[in-house]
């Protein structure tokens, strides 16, 4: 299966429908390296996450049934780049470079919710925002996270618990 | 505060243009290539090699052994080397020299006089024709001389020579004496001495074999 089909030629394909691999990262790239910055709250670090995830993408060429099981394919692969990310030798014997979100473009709530859930462990972060941000249901996130639907649901009430705690109760998720 | 804060804060979170430049152009230059094999793949290739290096190592090391022991059981030269380099050793020697015997000729030996052409003849087994099987054959000096003994008596190589030459009637001849002048032991060739005769002749003939593994040459005097 592995390096099958690599050629420039290639296509994803998506259904019935197929795309070059420079059509699936800018429909896509924007999504994984979002959910990639969430993860590891580093721009350097999201950015690489990214690109293994599009050439993870590219050297295994699975068959999708549609362009969102392409999406929760590559959201899949990046929440697991992550992981790794967090467990390598490297990153448990150094202290990254977190980054908070106080952009000038940001309000100071929107600032204030985001550096809430980027300080949650991994664990709750990454439900949180599967679920808020690209809109799975508890459902979906236990096919796409292989885990059981109720450890996605404890997962996400103990996440807003943690908020709520964080934000001194100034927060509604609901 | 509530979800869309949260929501509207992560829409601010874009790639640059630069990286996604960046990854286009890696994307690209990665399809170029024809698709790396993963890393692990490339370690099981590198792992087998290593196997078969050390498997084939032992075996390679102990062809060549082999090799290097029948190279050492061999003689030291190849056989035509050494009927190059006996050919001029007989030269040498004063015994099988013609010019040698010429100067015997002239010490009075007056019925040698005639065997001038013949005596120079130092011939090879090449002219001779000598096969490798009757070389074999005087591996020892016993079977050396009976071998040498052999080419005299029914060599037809002397026989054609002395043809040839008009010299001598070889069907007649007849061994008076033999003698051993040197041997491999000396780390020489064997050289047998035969004073031959014929039969309705006078004169002696004294006739030099030299004989060794790997050819014999048959020398007149």
């Amino acid at each position: 299966m592995y390096g099958e089909t690599t050629d420039t030629n290639a296509f994803v394909h998506c259904g019935d429908e197929r795309f070059t691999m420079d059509a699936v990262f800018l429909k896509y790239g924007q999504t994984v390296f979002r959910a990639a910055y969430a993860f590891v709250k580093n721009t350097h670090d999201a950015e690489d996450i990214t690109q293994e995830v599009f050439i993870s993408l590219m050297r295994t060429m699975p068959l999708f049934e549609s362009g969102e099981h392409c999406k929760a394919w590559l959201l899949h692969a990046a929440a697991n780049r992550c992981k790794s990310f967090f467990k390598s030798a490297w990153q448990r014997k150094t202290t990254g470079i977190e980054e908070n979100f106080p952009d000038e473009s940001f309000t100071q709530s929107e600032g204030a919710v985001a550096n809430a859930v980027s300080a949650l462990p991994l664990k709750y972060r990454e439900v949180i925002y599967l679920y808020y941000i690209e809109g799975y249901k508890a459902k979906e996130l236990a096919l796409l996270l292989h885990m059981p639907q109720n450890t996605v649901l404890s997962r996400l009430s103990r996440g807003r618990g943690l908020l709520k705690d964080a934000l001194k109760g100034d927060f509604d998720i609901e | 505060m509530n979800k869309n804060d949260y929501i509207s804060a992560m829409q601010h979170v874009k790639m640059s243009e630069e990286f996604k430049a960046e990854t286009l152009k890696k994307l690209a230059e990665t399809s170029i290539e024809g698709g790396k094999k993963p890393i692990y793949f490339k370690k099981y290739i590198m792992a087998a090699a290593c196997v078969l290096i050390m498997l084939a190592a032992p075996i390679a090391i102990g062809s060549y052994s082999k090799l290097n022991m029948a190279k050492s059981a061999l003689p030291m030269a190849a056989p035509q080397d050494r009927a190059i380099q006996s050919a001029p050793a007989a030269a040498k020697s004063p015994m099988l020299s013609g010019a040698a015997m010429a100067e015997n000729a002239d010490g009075g030996a007056g019925e040698k006089a005639d065997l001038a052409t013949n005596e120079k003849a130092a011939l090879n087994s090449e002219e001779f024709g000598a096969s490798a099987e009757n070389v074999q054959d005087a591996a020892s000096p016993t079977a050396a001389l009976d071998h040498a003994r052999e080419l005299v008596l029914n060599g037809g190589a002397y026989k054609e020579t002395a043809d040839k030459t008009g010299g001598y009637n070889i069907d007649a001849l007849e061994i008076i004496s033999e003698e051993l002048l040197a041997d491999e032991a000396n780390g020489k060739d064997n050289i047998f001495k035969f004073t031959v005769r014929e039969k309705n002749a006078d004169l002696p003939l004294t006739l030099y074999v030299a004989l060794d593994k790997n050819e014999w040459r048959f020398l007149l005097d």
